[in-house]
């Protein structure tokens, strides 16, 4: 089952799996466990340190693996997200990175988010449902490298798109890897193609480049679609 | 005639000495140190006024630039990555969680 709902899952990109079925009751108590950490660790205002660099806005650091052997319409996805932590400066940031090992060295089905505080790595959060991302599927071993310029990037306010950047994604796969950047509102075309011409200049990208615009309205609908054809071959098994 | 005439002269004595008063008068108000000094004071407010007005409204214009289309934090690619070596970009954040992809010591990427 596990192999054909690989081979059904046509959006795999950034964010994934982002199953909305209800959890067991135990998972829906360690969910809730996990909110009030999360709430309290929100609660902690992270500020720069004496003498520190300030970035424009705080940022949170997140880790998502899909528990191998487990079908994923079971899983939540708010459920597999663990936040890492929060910072407020250049040298909060590399503190952070520095500690956790590069994404090119992750193994399986896993996922680096970096988005502003406050804002959860999902569609359904406030500052995301009339968003979408920019998407580069990138070959492998250049993850690391494109991870690092992205978030420099992201973090050094090199977009000059107000407020309209959310967060950014590195999805290690199996074949490929991806990285995404999210934005506020897919309808501002202006916005989404700075987006996209500052994404060219950061990571050096060929001319020929494919980059992909998808709306998570978008991803919501393909998600469902997903789901309905897993339930058909689960049936007809 | 001679009474005329001794007018004339009289007119043209005065006359002569009108001019040397003028004169005179011309010359001291050069010399009087009061009057320019009464004077310059309120032509310099005036101009210090101009001058501050100006300089208000020019720094109100750069102000307004500034949150237009400067007024955020940025920071290049090369000066993060030049802050990535100091001592406090080094040490182990407090509540890092404990998990496979947390290291316990600081790695040097760039």
């Amino acid at each position: 089952m596990n192999n054909k709902f690989d081979a059904l899952k046509d959006d795999d990109s950034g964010d994934h799996d982002q199953d909305q079925g209800s959890p067991k009751d135990s998972e829906k108590e360690k969910t809730e466990d996990e909110d009030k950490e999360q709430n309290i660790s929100k609660k902690k205002m992270v500020v720069p340190g004496a003498g520190e660099h300030p970035l424009q806005y705080n940022y949170t650091f997140w880790y998502s693996r899909r528990t191998p052997g487990r079908p994923a319409s079971t899983q939540s996805y708010e459920q597999n997200i663990k936040q890492i932590g929060s910072f407020a400066s250049v040298e909060q940031f590399w503190r952070f990175y520095s500690h956790m090992i590069r994404p090119g060295d992750l193994t399986g089905h896993s996922d680096f988010h970096l988005f502003k505080e406050g804002i959860k790595p999902m569609w359904e959060d406030d500052a995301n449902k009339m968003g979408g991302k920019w998407i580069i599927r990138l070959r492998k071993g250049l993850a690391s490298r494109c991870w690092e310029n992205l978030i420099l990037a992201m973090l050094g306010e090199q977009f000059m798109v107000g407020e309209e950047i959310c967060g950014a994604v590195v999805s290690v796969r199996f074949q490929e890897d991806i990285i995404s950047i999210w934005n506020k509102t897919a309808s501002d075309q202006a916005t989404t193609a700075r987006i996209r011409d500052t994404l060219r200049r950061v990571l050096n990208l060929p001319p020929n480049t494919i980059m992909e615009y998808k709306t998570h309205t978008d991803s919501i609908k393909y998600q469902h679609h997903n789901r309905i054809r897993l339930d058909y071959f689960a049936f007809r098994l | 005639s001679l009474v005329v005439v001794s007018r004339f002269k009289t007119c043209l004595t005065l006359t002569d000495t009108r001019m040397e008063v003028s004169r005179r008068r011309v010359l001291q108000k050069h010399l009087e140190p009061a009057r320019p000094l009464r004077r310059c004071p309120q032509v310099d407010i005036g101009k210090q006024s101009i001058c501050l007005i100006l300089t208000l409204v020019m720094y109100l214009i750069y102000i307004y630039i500034y949150i237009l289309f400067v007024g955020r934090i940025s920071y290049s690619r090369d000066f993060l990555i030049g802050l990535a070596s100091c001592p406090q970009a080094r040490k182990k954040p407090e509540f890092l969680p404990e998990h496979p992809i947390v290291l316990n010591e600081a790695v040097s990427w760039v």
